[in-house]
């Protein structure tokens, strides 16, 4: 507790907390019971950009700032992951299929995981540079894949079986410098050393949402939201450095312009994070 | 389309002959007790194909098809994701030949990986405190294909004892809209026809005799950029549904004399509706 408050008063930025935005409409999508309450909105829209996948997870949309669309692409398959990243973005799909896309929604690369039998996309992120790309795939075991782009061509560059199996959708993230890579697997969080193979395990109390790296700051940002409704920030050793609480449950993580935008189902908070 | 289970059993061997070569081998069990069906295949959903089948079961139990393996899961409000969900809490489970069912709208996960046995307890529906139980949404996709299939093909057969129900007919030439009786005058030329029904599963259009086209409500083929109803020249959702409350079933040419038009509309259990026009086309 001491090292934490040390940490706190020593190093812990100035948060300041912005609650805003906005409630999505819950509006019933079919008539066809009245028992049928509490449906989800026409899909959420994601701080990292302006994405959304619809509800049935068929279609990747981009949004414009008013929340236009402005362009739509269908997936042949339940889209089972989505990162967002400066320059790209990737997809991931039931059948096994993942897309790279520009910001335009051109699929500049795609991969097929697995051999024999539906080996699901589970997880997939792509760095911000958009020159590797990971995804997590099939199961006993599951695989960690990296794709590399080299004169603007995408390869093969490592796979790794991972300890354990995690049947759902699962995030991943590149830290910097971009060497590693932490992977959510039910209440631990593994961090995979792309260079050596190396792996290293972290046990925590809740869900995972995520980990950035904000501009200026000499460390990563790594929030689980844990079941008594904190949310806990660790920094890259793994050490807690902030805890709050902002009621209710939160969906996503995200980065935009050095705010970390923390996505509920009927709001978004904006935390910034600025040094002494 | 509402459905009501047969529970009845029947003692005369020859009563299960009949039915043993009459009705379609499933392959799946209901994933509900005593299930209704609520929502059927291939209907309109805000200008796309419905892909599954809404089920109400009795009690708030949910087992699997069939014998599987969990390959999917997803916990709503339990987990860290961008992607919403129609199907709140839902579970894939793939079986032979590469066929995926999904148990979509769920409340509770009992399994989150491994080999489920046909029949066994996956989950549970959300029930509220007066006991009505959530609808499950049932999906069963061939990913080889990347087919939905209308999962009434592989689950045992409700008696339907209500047939299709014909609402309206429309015959649309340019701006001209003809609601035909049993007779109808009109012009020669192209003509679309439309029809509004209830619990169709299959649309049949008949020119003298001929038959024009048939549409089945069977399976839906997934592409990268639309779903397509499979069927000789497979048609969009955009195509079908491209006017409100009716299915589109072809554009057709009428010549001068008097031709006889039949429509035939089916439910997946075979009841079946027929309308026959009288086109005197001058």
């Amino acid at each position: 507790m001491k090292k934490r408050s040390l940490f706190f008063f020593l190093f812990t930025p100035l948060f300041i907390i912005y609650l805003f935005l906005s409630s999505y409409a819950l509006t019933p999508r079919f008539a066809i019971s009245s028992r049928w309450v509490d449906k989800p909105s026409s899909g959420t829209v994601s701080a990292k950009g302006v994405y959304s996948v619809d509800p049935w997870r068929r279609s990747l949309v981009k949004h414009g700032e008013r929340g236009e669309t402005l362009w739509s692409r269908q997936s042949g398959s339940m889209i089972t992951a989505l990162f967002v990243s400066e320059k790209a973005l990737i997809i991931g799909t039931l059948s096994g299929n993942a897309y790279i896309m520009d910001s335009d929604g051109k699929t500049v690369s795609s991969f097929l995981s697995g051999g024999n039998g539906n080996q699901p996309v589970y997880g997939a992120a792509i760095s911000n540079d958009a020159s590797r790309a990971a995804i997590i795939s099939g199961s006993d075991p599951q695989m960690l894949i990296l794709h590399e782009k080299r004169e603007n061509r995408w390869s093969l560059k490592s796979e790794w079986a991972l300890p354990d199996n995690v049947l759902r959708e699962t995030a991943v993230d590149f830290i910097y410098p971009g060497a590693l890579l932490r992977i959510d697997r039910d209440s631990s969080i593994l961090t995979v050393d792309t260079l050596s193979g190396s792996f290293s395990k972290y046990h925590y109390d809740g869900v995972y949402l995520g980990t950035l790296e904000l501009p200026g700051q000499l460390f990563s940002i790594m929030v689980v939201a844990r079941d008594d409704g904190l949310l806990v920030f660790f920094d890259n050793k793994g050490i807690a450095f902030l805890e709050l609480d902002l009621k209710g449950h939160p969906f996503w993580l995200a980065e935009e312009e050095g705010e970390v935008m923390i996505g509920f189902e009927d709001r978004q908070a904006s935390l910034v994070f600025s040094s002494f | 389309m509402k459905i009501v289970r047969h529970q009845g059993k029947h003692p005369l061997m020859l009563i299960f002959l009949i039915m043993a070569v009459s009705v379609p081998v499933s392959a799946y069990q209901w994933p509900v007790k005593d299930p209704i069906v609520l929502s059927g295949f291939g209907k309109e959903v805000k200008g796309e194909f419905e892909t599954g089948i809404w089920i109400e079961g009795s009690d708030a139990e949910v087992r699997s098809a069939a014998a599987g393996n969990i390959v999917f899961y997803h916990q709503h409000k339990l987990e860290n994701t961008e992607i919403s969900s129609e199907l709140k809490s839902f579970l894939v489970v793939e079986h032979e030949r590469g066929i995926l069912s999904v148990y979509g709208n769920l409340d509770r996960l009992f399994v989150t990986g491994g080999a489920v046995s046909e029949g066994e307890m996956i989950g549970t529906l959300e029930q509220d405190s007066s006991g009505l139980v959530s609808p499950l949404y049932f999906q069963v996709l061939d990913y080889e294909f990347n087919r939905y299939v209308n999962p009434l093909f592989s689950l045992p057969v409700l008696p339907e004892k209500n047939p299709p129900v014909i609402e309206t007919i429309l015959l649309v030439r340019g701006d001209r809209s003809l609601r035909p009786g049993r007779e109808q005058q009109l012009e020669a030329g192209r003509w679309k026809i439309y029809i509004a029904s209830r619990d169709a599963h299959q649309f049949e259009v008949y020119l003298n005799g001929e038959e024009k086209t048939r549409i089945a409500l069977e399976t839906i083929e997934a592409t990268d950029n639309h779903l397509l109803l499979a069927r000789i020249g497979n048609i969009r959702a955009e195509e079908l549904f491209d006017r409100s409350g009716y299915h589109h079933l072809g554009e057709f040419q009428f010549s001068p004399g008097s031709s006889t038009l039949e429509i035939a509309v089916s439910d997946f259990t075979g009841n079946e509706i027929n309308r026959s026009i009288l086109l005197r086309v001058r």
